[in-house]
């Protein structure tokens, strides 16, 4: 299972990146959105996580370039609150509170892709 | 040169030509004369227009000159009247001014330059006297139409006259205004016995800032200004004064300062939440690599130490973001009482963990009102949390009204617990204001914020050791 991480928060970035490999994902990490936009184009992912406030490019922008072209799911991860953007009209998949635990971060990311 | 209308009322020609006369010989006056020879033409004409001066002839056949006067001042005619009277006739003279005439002349005794004198100062007299009618009504209708009440009381503060302002803002009739003392109106003696203060030292207060009680002992924040007059040339002194409700102005104040701090708090916030969280999920996540790597079982303690301070920071976190946040609220049909039934229901454990009775004092016939249910709830709840909280171990009693007071909905909660002193009323809906050693300051920050986007008013009393009553007021639609 190939999973993208985007983060531009090294420690975030490397926590769940190592909390998915843990979990026995096979991930890649990226810290900004122009890298991760080649690696979206150039690989078959089946699961992207990224921050919803990436410089450059911000997380509903990116759910929208991904599913232009595929139907992989997309999970953002955000310090906001919840009710709030959920409110807002989004093509990612789910929404990730932080803080979040392991548990909660692995459960999102296997129903999700067990869905897709 | 201005013409000057007489009207001559007499029915011996002979005066008449006599007085037509005379009225010639003065100098520097134009007169345009009218004359009637008897009373009843004289009636008929009267009403029709007004004259600058009227002469009468005091002996009109069966009526009088007197009579006449009576009815040019009931046609409201201002001019000055003079009348002619025959030789001695003494009580005459002194009804004829009693009803009015400005002078009178005895018939016999006239020339030229007597008449031109009595015409003269009767003229300026009925100018002098329309000139003070114009600035009394001038004055008047200040007094009158003022949004402010206006007052004049004796010196120990009973009422002698007032304006309808007065009734509007207190609430008093007329009648009950006359028997009230000055010092009925004030909620506090304290602030009644500085104004008579500085009154007798100064002479004088302005804006002097008081809450004063309506009839139904609402409060009302108020500007007083007034000062000691001698009025009535009766040797005594008067207060003269304007009472200013600045009740209204100073809600919209405290409204204004408090959604511009909850816009700058819910900024702050906003930035804040993302800050903390994200470290947060780091530490979260950390410890979970940890704990998973730990042989050593005694170290758990720790981790779980670290993981429960975690969530503590972020349940800080949560609770500001959702009370900083602007209300968007979804109305519907509400009955008002369930709506308080069920903010107690949630305070329900603590209530008995104090032994607190709780009194309900609902109103059957309230109609329903439009709110958002799940917000309003809030919004009583923490009114009805600060309560219990406020109140002792024993003997606490919480009591919940509902009414309708002028076709709007009226929620009362009251508590018997320690009060609020004076000086933090006004700060008490800040947000991070708080008088708990624990509290965050967001409970009736919040409440305030819901109440406002519902467009309902809040108001509290409160007094150190007997207690505080919250006082929400809900439009029905």
């Amino acid at each position: 299972m190939n999973v993208l991480v985007i983060d531009d928060e090294k420690e975030i970035r490397e926590m769940v990146s190592k909390t998915l490999e843990k979990a026995g994902y096979n991930v890649t990490a990226s810290d900004n959105m122009a890298d991760a936009q080649k690696l979206i184009k150039s690989q078959q992912w089946n699961l992207v996580i990224s921050d919803i406030m990436v410089p450059h490019l911000g997380g509903f922008e990116l759910a929208d370039f991904i599913k232009e072209n595929s139907n992989t799911p997309v999970i953002l991860m955000t310090g906001m609150d919840k009710e709030v953007l959920e409110a807002t009209r989004s093509s990612a998949d789910f929404i990730l509170t932080k803080p979040f635990t392991s548990k909660e971060l692995i459960e999102a990311i296997r129903k999700e892709i067990t869905q897709a | 040169m201005d013409e000057i209308r007489v009207l001559i009322v007499e029915d011996d020609e002979d005066d008449y030509i006599l007085f037509l006369d005379y009225l010639r010989e003065i100098k520097g006056k134009n007169f345009q004369v009218k004359w009637i020879s008897n009373y009843n033409e004289a009636v008929k004409e009267l009403p029709k227009n007004c004259h600058d001066l009227y002469i009468f002839d005091y002996l009109l056949g069966a009526h009088t000159g007197l009579e006449l006067i009576s009815i040019a001042s009931d046609a409201g005619c201002e001019g000055p009247v003079i009348l002619l009277t025959g030789k001695g006739d003494q009580l005459i003279d002194l009804e004829a001014m009693r009803l009015g005439a400005d002078d009178y002349l005895i018939k016999g005794e006239i020339d030229a330059e007597k008449l031109e004198r009595s015409i003269r100062y009767a003229l300026e007299r009925s100018d002098a006297v329309k000139a003070l009618r114009q600035s009394e009504e001038k004055y008047r209708n200040i007094f009158e139409s003022s949004r402010d009440m206006i007052y004049i009381t004796d010196f120990d503060g009973n009422f002698i006259d007032f304006n309808d302002s007065a009734m509007r803002i207190f609430g008093y009739t007329r009648e009950e205004f006359y028997e009230l003392n000055a010092a009925n109106l004030y909620e506090n003696k304290e602030d009644r016995r500085k104004f008579q203060d500085a009154m007798q030292r100064t002479g004088l207060v302005s804006d002097f800032e008081a809450v004063l009680k309506d009839k139904k002992g609402d409060r009302k924040l108020c500007l007083i200004s007034a000062s000691i007059q001698k009025l009535f040339n009766d040797g005594k002194i008067y207060y003269q004064g304007i009472i200013h409700d600045i009740t209204r102005r100073k809600k919209v104040e405290r409204d204004i300062i408090i959604s511009e701090k909850m816009a700058l708090t819910s900024r702050v916030v906003r930035m804040l939440a993302h800050e903390v969280r994200n470290p947060l999920t780091n530490i979260n996540l950390a410890v979970e690599q940890i704990e998973d790597e730990l042989t050593n079982p005694n170290y758990g303690n720790y981790l779980e130490i670290i993981k429960r301070n975690g969530r503590r920071i972020n349940d800080l976190i949560t609770e500001l973001l959702q009370s900083s946040r602007p209300t968007d609220v979804s109305v519907s049909k509400h009955s008002v009482n369930q709506v308080l039934d069920e903010a107690l229901n949630l305070a329900m454990d603590r209530a008995t963990l104090k032994n607190i009775r709780i009194e309900k004092y609902y109103s059957d016939n309230l109609c329903d009102v439009v709110i958002d249910q799940e917000k309003i709830k809030i919004a009583f709840l923490n009114i009805i949390i600060n309560a219990i909280e406020a109140m002792p171990e024993k003997g606490g009693v919480l009591t919940l009204n509902t009414l309708l007071v002028d076709n709007k909905c009226v929620v009362i909660i009251k508590d018997n617990g320690i009060g609020i002193g004076k000086e933090n009323i006004g700060k008490l809906f800040e947000p991070y204001f708080t008088g708990k050693p624990n509290g965050v300051g967001l409970g009736l920050a919040t409440t305030h914020n819901i109440l406002q986007s519902h467009k309902a008013g809040i108001e509290v009393e409160s007094e150190v050791g007997k207690g505080t009553k919250f006082i929400i007021t809900l439009n029905l639609d």
